[in-house]
């Protein structure tokens, strides 16, 4: 399996009043063809900034993205347009992510004109349709729709260059728990049919564990856990995704549970903390963690951990 | 429409009467608009003068109804040109930061000065006239203009349908042709309805303190200026052009209204 999209040491730095905010410091991630990858972790922990850098919505302070072998977070606006066709985004809010002056037919074929590829109403009718819509809503305004019908325009003008890259930025955050579940499985659907790229960015726990192959657990703008899902949701290592989970809501009153309550608030990305960004609200913080940053471990093979409390062992053989 | 939308159409149609008046001024008009009678001054409204005649016996219903058709100009000469100058200055300080600095610092510039003394101010520099009043009270209103609609497009640049064209591969002057200006124009077209009932007044004051169109011109304004120093013993005089202004700028004003709540896609 060869990477679609690389991002090494990528760094997005927003210079304010007062200050350099840290918004995501130094995050590596890979994702392969056909791959799903949760991006998690609290509001403001630099996730949604990881996928605009990825969108070249803004502009990472520096770091590389790597698209299909092609470093995309330098080119020129003129030389990255065709990648633009490769990779597309469905955002949260499905009321602000559609033009409310433009018919859905033309927002769909927005992206299709842009490329020079046909945009007849045969072409808009089979995108309505992949996402479960009929041909007659390209005639309609945005207004006419709930938001669940929304977001699946989003999608279909989304899939309209045929992308091998989808950024979905909570793209289901946003909709009542009955339209979310229609929303995920059209998401899984149409991944499994057209082999597309997932970069999943949510804070929903729940619906990561269905829909994801693996997950990044972010923190302050730094990753501190990647692993594959199983590992991730029943061995979690680092301290802030167990914290994590056991906030995750269990739909059985009696079932016993552990809650790791975790003290205070996420420290201010303007003046992260010193050693690991963690240690203030760890449980398991020691004098090592206040003082020295934490690099990645990887304790089991495929599992990332930056973590002071884990070692990478020894390769073995020899 | 009358129901859902009754201010527009109330609006609408006054203001359609009002332009017809003015278009038709050469065929409604009972008297010479100009004409002077000495003998017959400050009469009060009667069969033949129907609004009364002011200190130099003209007409002043014949007066009024061409004088309709300066407000009416300047209104909408004003209400056009400073919405396309400031929607041009507008979008293109929303788009490149570096003009943005230089454009909206000499907006406020400008803006620091009353509307009024900025126009009397350029009109002492110039001859009395339509035309000048045109640019005068256009200089004053294009900052309005330019700093609402720049605000508009900072604020729909963040939108993720804006995101998602520019992701989308969408142009910059696509992006401001497809997404920024349709989005623009609803705002900028009450905007201008306001600025068309401000002018009528700012041009009302300006030849009411003769900095406005020449004496040999009946304008609302004018009109008032000349009636003045007898208000108080022929109020006639005074009140029919003040009647005009008041009912035009009602009606633009109630248009406007209607057209905000009109124009509003999430209002079907």
């Amino acid at each position: 399996m060869t990477a679609l999209l690389e991002i090494a040491h990528l760094t997005k730095h927003f210079a304010i009043r007062g200050g350099v905010v840290r918004a995501v410091d130094g995050v590596s991630l890979a994702l392969a063809r056909g791959e799903t990858l949760a991006l998690v972790g609290e509001s403001g922990c630099g996730k949604s900034t990881v996928g605009r850098c990825i969108l070249r919505l803004t502009r990472p302070t520096s770091g590389q993205i790597v698209l299909d072998g092609t470093r995309i977070d330098t080119l020129p606006e003129r030389r990255l347009r065709p990648m633009r066709r490769r990779m597309q985004v469905v955002f949260q809010d499905p009321f602000s992510s559609l033009d409310p002056r433009q018919r859905i037919g033309d927002a769909i074929a927005e992206p299709l004109r842009n490329f020079a590829l046909p945009a007849g109403p045969a072409e808009i009718a089979a995108l309505l349709d992949r996402v479960g819509l009929p041909a007659e809503a390209a005639r309609r305004r945005p207004h006419a729709f709930s938001g669940g019908q929304r977001q699946r325009i989003g999608i279909a003008r989304a899939l309209a260059t045929g992308p091998d890259l989808l950024i979905c930025d909570e793209a289901v955050s946003a909709l009542d728990v009955s339209v979310k579940a229609q929303i995920v499985n059209l998401l899984a659907d149409l991944q499994a049919r057209l082999g597309l790229a997932l970069l999943f960015i949510s804070h929903d726990l729940a619906i990561v564990e269905h829909l994801a192959n693996r997950v990044a657990v972010m923190y302050l703008g730094r990753i501190v856990e990647l692993a594959d899902r199983r590992s991730v949701f029943a061995a979690p290592r680092h301290p802030y995704t167990r914290a994590l989970l056991s906030a995750v809501p269990v739909p059985d009153p009696t079932a016993a549970r552990r809650r790791i309550v975790l003290g205070g608030d996420v420290p201010s990305a303007l003046a992260p903390p010193a050693g690991c960004r963690f240690h203030p609200r760890c449980p398991a913080a020691f004098d090592r963690c206040r003082v020295e940053e934490p690099a990645p471990r990887i304790p089991v093979p495929g599992h990332m951990v930056a973590c002071h409390l884990e070692v990478t062992p020894p390769a073995r053989g020899g | 429409m009358i129901r859902r939308h009754p201010g527009l159409v109330a609006g609408g149609v006054l203001l359609a009467l009002i332009v017809l008046v003015a278009i038709l001024a050469p065929e409604l008009f009972t008297v010479d608009p100009t004409a002077l009678a000495p003998a017959r001054r400050t009469r009060p409204p009667s069969a033949a003068h129907w609004f009364g005649t002011d200190m130099l016996g003209r007409d002043i219903y014949s007066r009024v109804i061409f004088g309709a058709r300066v407000s009416l100009a300047v209104g909408f000469a004003v209400a056009v040109l400073s919405s396309v100058l400031g929607l041009a200055v507008g979008v293109l300080a929303g788009f490149i930061r570096a003009l943005d600095a230089v454009a909206m610092r000499a907006m406020d510039g400008l803006m620091a000065i009353p509307p009024i003394l900025l126009a009397v101010a350029l009109m002492a520099l110039t001859r009395g006239s339509v035309q000048n009043v045109v640019l005068a009270i256009t200089v004053a209103e294009v900052p309005r203009v330019a700093r609402l609609v720049r605000g508009v497009v900072l604020s729909l640049r963040d939108l993720p349908y804006v995101e998602a064209a520019i992701a989308a591969g969408t142009r910059t002057p696509m992006l401001i042709w497809r997404h920024i200006l349709p989005n623009t124009l609803a705002p900028l077209t009450v905007q201008a309805t306001y600025i068309c009932a401000s002018a009528m007044i700012t041009e009302a004051i300006l030849s009411f303190i003769g900095a406005g169109t020449p004496p040999i011109v009946p304008s609302w304004g004018n009109i008032m200026a000349e009636g003045r120093a007898l208000w108080q013993v022929k109020p006639f005089i005074v009140f029919f052009p003040a009647a005009a202004l008041s009912l035009t700028v009602l009606a633009v004003n109630l248009l406007g209204d209607g057209l905000r709540d009109a124009l509003d896609p999430r209002r079907p």
